[in-house]
């Protein structure tokens, strides 16, 4: 089967440092993949190749076998967030997920949905510069969904949520994953990811350091953030 | 903390700003640039006989022609110095605002305006003493002896292009103190100090267009270039136009303590 | 291919509406163009004629144009807004196609908006002066204008698609068209190649002519193919 997300012998260079060396993996559907680092690892670079916002030096990330750029309705395929919600600021969060579901031919009542299912119904004619951090990170949960797509990429999703938030988003994926579809998501939240997901791929340095279902990544360590530091820490990777 | 510690740390916050050194380069470089231009026509124009191909043959007036395109150097030093406080920073680094930082540093509202007003007269000031010197030399070089005999006042005028530059900047941040954005009062400033200024289209209208800031301060150095009749003596012009800048600094000072940050 | 494009177009038109400043850019402008031509028309050095009035207008009214296309390309670069532009389409030719045919759509309604209510301005106004009022057939020059009004904003937009910032587009777009090209033009018969001398053929009779309105659109075009490719070859390779 072809995985849904995967991304083979990464490298990427910026000038003459490497910050991705040789970066293997891939994200099943019906699973949570969770990308793990500190900061500075690669984690963000990584899905910016993946989402074609970048390119890489060599290798390939694919998306449902075929380059990101290649895909006719993006969103329609997979979903992401980066950084926020990626709206200007003086827009109304509407008008943001109207120019989106437009230029992918998704139907506009799409829009009023997916602000209802990330709790922003009320906020639609709001100017995204008046927004909290936690209300930008659901609208750009809201852009992520709003074409169903099977695959949902985001980097950091749990930034800036309340406690009610995280758990509101630790339910989506579940289900989303639990219905079939793929989901990765980045973090440098350990406890986090330890809870939602199924599969870990930890990077270091700009190198996997481990990979696999979570259980066989931590086997030898008493915690996840012990398994996370001997990983990770100075005298690991390279 | 003294005045001269906010004074410091705002010439260092505005003159290490991307936007202030694009700025300063545009008020030193583009009248140098347009003066070598103007001059070498003034020159062909001298050398083939034919000094009616040109609106001037004095190679003080290349340089004064082109003191426009200083001035839309020092609108961007005075608007940015402003605006650069209330941008917010891109979402991946938390959206802040730096006015947030600089009121923490420096709770003294009036202290700020005042030091910002400080820095960006400095800074323009140090512009007008390398452009304008440089633009004359490089003037009379080019155009050499073929130039008619300097007319009077040049020094005067120099030194009326350089004040009416910082009062330009002033009150591009004085402006731009109400509006918290850049865009706009650039558009503005920036069309106004072009020869299709608003100002000038009212100066046909009605002679009070005289004491607008502008028309009232190009007459401390525009000398014949003026596209207007009846334009005021220079130290009038010069007077009306501090009070104009003073007037909007104390307007926009008073909106900026009664605001919240 | 071309729905995909005409997705893009949608989503970019969309785009401009949402934005306040566009919206306040088109207002502007057609704000503008009846303070100006009501000044011109009132003013002893404005024309005597409605169409005359208007073209004398046309200088000013390039600064909304030039602003409506700065904020078209230059907004995208503040808020990460470029991110989830390239995520929609990916496509990294489709989305300067689209938002140039965004821009122009936007562009040519506000440009023949404001010319309209500006001849009407002007007729208005030179009808309370009892200025006799001569029209002699169509005012294709008015055409001519909406039309230099439109590109000369294109050039806006390709400078901001270069420079990635609105506000050193705006300054450079202004101070080229509005300063530096009536500044040189005093001294340098060269400066009828600048782009605005150039496409103001399109609506004023050239006193020497050199350039015809066809030759002089040429011109004005390729000072926005030249920048634009640059901006679009530098878009394909840089990474967002």
């Amino acid at each position: 089967m072809v995985p849904m997300l995967s991304v083979e012998r990464l490298v990427k260079r910026r000038g003459s440092r490497e910050i991705l060396t040789d970066v293997t993996f891939r994200a099943a559907p019906g699973r949570v993949t969770g990308l793990l680092g500190p900061n500075g690892a690669g984690k963000s670079s990584t899905l910016r190749i993946l989402l074609g916002l970048d390119r890489a030096d060599a290798g390939t990330a694919l998306v449902d076998g075929q380059p990101y750029r290649r895909l006719r309705q993006p969103l329609r395929t997979v979903g992401s967030m980066l950084e926020g919600s990626g709206a200007h600021r003086s827009r109304t969060a509407r008008n943001h997920l109207t120019w989106m579901a437009r230029s992918n031919g998704i139907p506009t009542r799409r829009v009023a949905d997916v602000l209802d299912q990330v709790g922003l119904g009320a906020a639609g004619g709001t100017r995204v510069g008046r927004f909290s951090l936690g209300m930008c990170q659901r609208l750009g949960l809201a852009a992520a969904l709003l074409g169903e797509p099977r695959a949902l990429v985001l980097d950091e999703p749990v930034n800036g949520l309340d406690p009610e938030g995280i758990r509101w988003i630790r339910v989506l994926l579940r289900g989303h994953a639990d219905a079939g579809g793929t989901v990765l998501l980045s973090s440098h939240l350990m406890s986090e990811v330890g809870e939602i997901a199924d599969d870990l791929v930890v990077l270091a340095h700009g190198q996997v350091v481990a990979a696999g279902p979570i259980r066989e990544v931590t086997a030898g360590y008493p915690t996840l953030e012990d398994a996370f530091f001997a990983l990770t820490g100075p005298t690991a990777g390279g | 903390m003294t005045f001269f510690d906010t004074l410091a740390a705002e010439i260092r916050k505005t003159a290490t700003l991307p936007a202030t050194i694009v700025a300063l380069a545009v008020t030193v470089l583009g009248p140098v640039a347009i003066t070598l231009i103007n001059a070498v026509g003034v020159r062909a124009a001298l050398r083939s006989g034919r000094p009616e191909l040109t609106a001037y043959t004095s190679p003080v007036e290349a340089v004064f022609s082109a003191v426009p395109l200083g001035t839309v150097g020092a609108v961007v030093l005075g608007v940015v110095a402003v605006s650069g406080e209330y941008t917010a920073n891109s979402a991946r680094i938390g959206g802040g605002r730096q006015i947030t930082t600089t009121l923490t540093a420096t709770p003294s509202r009036l202290g700020v305006l005042a030091a910002k007003a400080a820095s960006v007269v400095l800074l323009v000031a140090v512009a007008a003493l390398v452009v304008i010197p440089a633009s004359l030399a490089l003037a009379s070089g080019i155009v050499g002896t073929d130039a008619p005999p300097p007319p009077d006042g040049v020094l005067s005028r120099s030194v009326g292009a350089g004040i009416y530059w910082m009062l330009t900047a002033l009150i591009g941040l004085a402006v731009t103190v109400f509006t918290r954005n850049g865009i706009v009062p650039i558009i503005v400033l920036v069309v106004n100090s072009s020869l299709v200024s608003v100002s000038v289209l009212l100066s046909h209208l009605t002679p009070l267009a005289r004491f607008l800031p502008d028309l009232a301060g190009m007459s401390m150095f525009a000398g014949g270039l003026l596209a207007f009749d009846d334009a005021l003596a220079p130290v009038t012009g010069g007077l009306v136009m501090v009070t104009w800048t003073a007037g909007l600094l104390a307007l926009a000072s008073a909106v900026f303590l009664r605001r919240d940050a | 291919m071309i729905r995909s494009c005409a997705q893009a177009t949608a989503a970019e038109l969309a785009k401009l509406f949402g934005l306040p400043a566009v919206v306040a850019a088109v207002f502007g402008t057609i704000g503008a163009a009846v303070a100006i031509t009501g000044a011109l028309a009132a003013s002893p050095v404005g024309a005597n004629e409605p169409v005359a009035v208007v073209l004398q207008a046309v200088p000013y009214l390039q600064a909304g144009t030039i602003s409506l296309g700065v904020l078209a390309a230059g907004t995208e670069y503040a808020d990460g807004q470029i991110h989830r532009t390239l995520l929609c389409v990916p496509g990294r030719l489709a989305v300067p196609a689209a938002k140039t045919l965004a821009y122009l759509a936007w562009a040519a309604v506000t440009a023949v908006a404001a010319l309209a209510v500006g001849l009407l301005t002007a007729r208005i106004a030179l009808a309370t002066r009892d200025v006799p009022v001569v029209t002699d057939g169509f005012p294709w020059k008015v055409v001519g204008a909406a039309a230099y009004l439109a590109l000369i904003g294109l050039l806006g937009l390709a400078l901001a698609a270069l420079l990635r910032a609105v506000v050193s587009a705006l300054v450079v777009t202004l101070s080229l068209v509005l300063v530096a090209s009536p500044v040189l033009d005093a001294v340098t018969p060269h400066a009828r190649y600048l782009p605005d001398r150039a496409g103001g053929l399109l609506y004023l009779p050239d006193p020497a002519p050199v350039l015809t309105p066809v030759t002089g659109l040429l011109v004005l075009l390729g000072w926005v193919v030249v920048i634009g490719s640059g901006a679009a070859a530098a878009f394909r390779r840089r990474d967002a």
